[in-house]
């Protein structure tokens, strides 16, 4: 696993766990992005992030970026 | 469940298409009201699906019902307390998947009469992506139209379909999502526990509290001990239910429930869209464009020079008809005044309309043409999409001034009004983050300064007039955000709430949109030159005129007496006389005002106003007067409305003492400061 903020552009990686409080989650949860979901980096210049989620774009802040942990697809992760 | 007859509630996320499909509706039948117990604005219009005319409310753009945002919680609230007759929730038929959360939500919270409009299916087509409609319609139960209501397609069939729906008697439509075996007898097992808890299950459906209890939701279970005996009683019934579940489900509750909707919705689509959104066609033109635009070395110059583009436009567009709205002023007065002379009218109502209401409001309304270019250039920068990108591209840059990417749209509103800007803050979840970017936000130089800054730079700095103005728009920047990281380390420490957003794709803004937008906004200028505007030059042409005897606006008049004694206070910054003192005075009421009360006073038949403007003040002290202008005080409707949002008499008296001192100050120092390098 790894925080998405060190991932590279074009990317295609799962969310795994998001730290933060239960109101940022839930605000992800409703843009698309929950552990479990599939998503591509659209952009990474080493500040904030562009992702692909369910087709939609989403910016994701630097220190947000760093709170989302993925990892590559295919990696078992269920306990 | 009485539902509220002839009202139809219209949601969906950001982006979706939700005002073009309320204007399609309501066409010009709109109006601008405020929400029931939050005194915020409410757009609603009118439209005649069938043979009744019915109301068509526009909730703001949500993901989700958590009211996490003070938006989600208006829309929430409406759907749960004023019972629409229908909620129309508006799809983006493009990415049906994610907007389809919403009304899944919706139907979990029991609202019972939905009407999905499926919209944008032109670009949904684009995409490659086949919608069956009529199938999604089967299975939810719940009608579903397509539209594109940017071409008008749909429309019809969609004011057909709300026709039915608003006279059909429906039961609850139940929501057909299930969440297997252990989990559907754990919700029944905690509604049997949550009916007896008489104040939450009588505002909330039992499935929907059952739910939220199980993921969590620290505002549900907050409530619990909420003077009620039956609370812990529930919440240890939860706890052992919790457990058990995710023991069974080996991992976490709340993700599980949340990938369970996903998984449903996933399911509708590979049944009912021909194709999935596909990897493959991810290097849109959007993300081409994006590449260039939020470019980590491109992007602020980028959003500078759209900027700089912006306020050109305003001035070399607005100016040439401004001044064609200033000559027919002059025209108009001289006019009017001849006809009641001719009519033998007395020589008080000849000065009162040509002096005091042709010289007060026409000198301000002469600036509606630049603040309409103002506004125009905005919305198209919100429509294009690109507003959003701003606030990426500025995310660090604020973060830095202590605030939040997402205060970069409020703050890029106010340079058109601070009102728009400071209710922008809405969509901001974090408190801290809200109430700073609101203290802030009159910094932000609004249009109604514009017309101070064009009299005074054009009359003493005329061959340098954009660079004055533009260093008054700098000024109020570089102080917002030297003022914002004070405030920040004295008031609002801690981080900002972290920034997500959604970026939607680039759009060729619509004429009808872009015009429609600019228009709401700018009209309210021209309301305010007819309501306060003229109230305030009427009253200060009265005060100039009386008491009986002494010469129109002249120092012993009553306005003359007030300015001298208000006088000695702005002496220091240079300009301590009566009329700039009392201008600045009746400014409070709108900063138009300040040019409307000089144009007031100094009103001459021969002479344009910049000229006698230009008698009275040096370059020094005209800028010092344009630096207090900037800075002093919100103009009353701000000091309203940041009473309004924040809620608090004390950050509202913080925002009005902090501004007057301030621009006090620096007046004097920019005074000051010029006299010592000899440039006074």
């Amino acid at each position: 696993m790894r925080p998405l903020a060190l991932c590279q552009q074009g990317e295609r990686v799962m969310v795994r766990v998001i730290a933060g409080g239960m109101g940022v989650r839930r605000r992800l949860e409703s843009m698309g992005l929950y552990p479990g979901e599939e998503v591509e980096v659209v952009s990474a210049q080493g500040g904030p992030i562009i992702l692909n989620v369910k087709g939609c774009r989403l910016g994701i802040g630097c220190g947000m970026a760093h709170k989302i942990m993925v990892s590559n697809n295919g990696e078992k992760w269920r306990k | 469940m009485g539902n509220e007859k002839g009202i139809i509630a219209l949601a969906g996320n950001p982006n979706s298409g939700k005002t073009t499909v309320f204007n399609a509706l309501t066409g010009a039948r709109q109006k601008v009201g405020n929400w029931p117990g939050v005194t915020v604005e409410r757009k609603e219009g009118k439209a005649k699906p069938g043979n009744t005319e019915v109301t068509v409310v526009d909730l703001p753009g949500i993901y989700s019902l958590t009211a996490n945002s003070i938006d989600e919680r208006i829309a929430r609230d409406f759907l749960l307390k004023e019972r629409p007759s229908i909620v129309a929730v508006v799809l983006d038929a493009s990415n049906l998947e994610r907007n389809l959360y919403l009304p899944l939500q919706l139907m979990e919270l029991g609202v019972s009469r939905l009407v999905l409009i499926c919209n944008m299916m032109d670009q949904a087509r684009t995409k490659g992506m086949e919608i069956d409609t009529e199938g999604l319609s089967r299975v939810l139960g719940v009608p579903v139209v397509p539209t594109v209501a940017n071409k008008g397609v749909g429309i019809e069939r969609l004011r057909n379909v709300l026709a039915v729906e608003v006279v059909r008697e429906k039961d609850l439509s139940s929501c057909p999502l299930r969440y297997g075996e252990p989990v559907e007898e754990a919700i029944n097992e905690l509604e049997e526990a949550i009916k007896k808890h008489k104040t939450l299950s009588q505002r909330y459906p039992l499935r929907w509290l059952a739910l939220k209890l199980l993921e969590g939701d620290q505002e549900y279970l907050a409530r619990l001990e909420e003077g009620n005996p039956t609370g812990g009683e529930i919440r240890a019934r939860l706890t052992t239910l919790r457990d058990k579940l995710e023991n069974e489900i080996r991992y976490d509750l709340e993700t599980a429930l949340v990938e369970r909707r996903y998984g449903y919705l996933k399911g509708l689509m590979s049944k009912f869209a021909r194709k999935k959104w596909d990897w493959a066609e991810r290097l849109s033109v959007s993300d081409k464009i994006d590449s260039v635009i939020t470019n980590r070395f491109l992007g602020l110059p980028i959003f500078l020079l759209l900027m700089w583009i912006t306020f050109k436009l305003t001035f070399s567009f607005g100016g040439p008809i401004a001044d064609l709205i200033d000559g027919f002023f002059g025209y108009l007065g001289g006019h009017a005044a001849a006809l009641i002379a001719s009519a033998h009218g007395p020589a008080w109502l000849v000065s009162l309309i040509s002096d005091g209401i042709i010289g007060g409001v026409g000198s301000v309304l002469v600036f509606f043409p630049n603040i309409f270019v103002l506004f125009l250039a905005i919305a198209v920068l919100e429509d294009s999409g690109y507003m959003a990108r701003g606030a990426f591209v500025m995310d660090r840059f604020m973060h830095a001034m202590g605030l939040h990417g997402k205060s970069f749209i409020p703050m890029v509103l106010g340079f058109g009004c601070n009102i728009p800007g400071i209710m922008a803050t809405r969509t901001m979840e974090n408190e801290k983050d809200r109430i700073l970017t609101i203290l802030v936000n009159p910094l932000m130089s609004c249009s109604a300064r514009l017309p101070i800054y064009i009299l005074f730079a054009g009359a003493l700095f005329a061959h340098h007039q954009g660079t004055i103005i533009f260093s008054m728009y700098m000024l109020g920047v570089v102080l917002a955000i030297v003022l914002a990281r004070i405030f920040k380390t004295l008031f609002f420490k801690g981080e900002p709430a972290p920034l997500v957003m959604e970026l939607p794709p680039y759009r060729l803004p619509t004429w009808k949109g872009v015009f429609l937008l600019a228009w709401q906004r700018s009209s309210i200028f021209v309301k305010k030159a007819g309501t306060i505007i003229f109230a305030a030059v009427v009253l200060v042409w009265f005060l100039a005129h009386f008491p009986a005897g002494v010469g129109y606006a002249s120092q012993q008049s009553l306005i003359g007496k007030l300015g001298t004694i208000l006088a000695p206070i702005m002496k220091p910054a240079g300009f301590g006389f009566w009329q700039a003192a009392v201008a600045l005075f009746f400014g409070i009421l709108a900063k138009e005002v300040v040019v409307g009360t000089l144009g007031t006073l100094y009103s001459t038949q021969e002479e344009k106003l910049g000229a006698v403007i230009a008698q009275h003040f040096t370059p020094l002290t005209a800028y010092a007067f344009m630096v207090m202008t900037l800075i002093y005080i919100p103009c009353i409707a701000s000091i309203g409305i940041i009473k309004r949002e924040t809620n608090s008499w004390k950050w509202t008296g913080f925002a009005v003492g902090y501004s007057l001192v301030l621009g006090w100050v620096l007046a004097v120092l920019v005074y000051q400061g010029g006299r010592l390098l000899g440039l006074g």
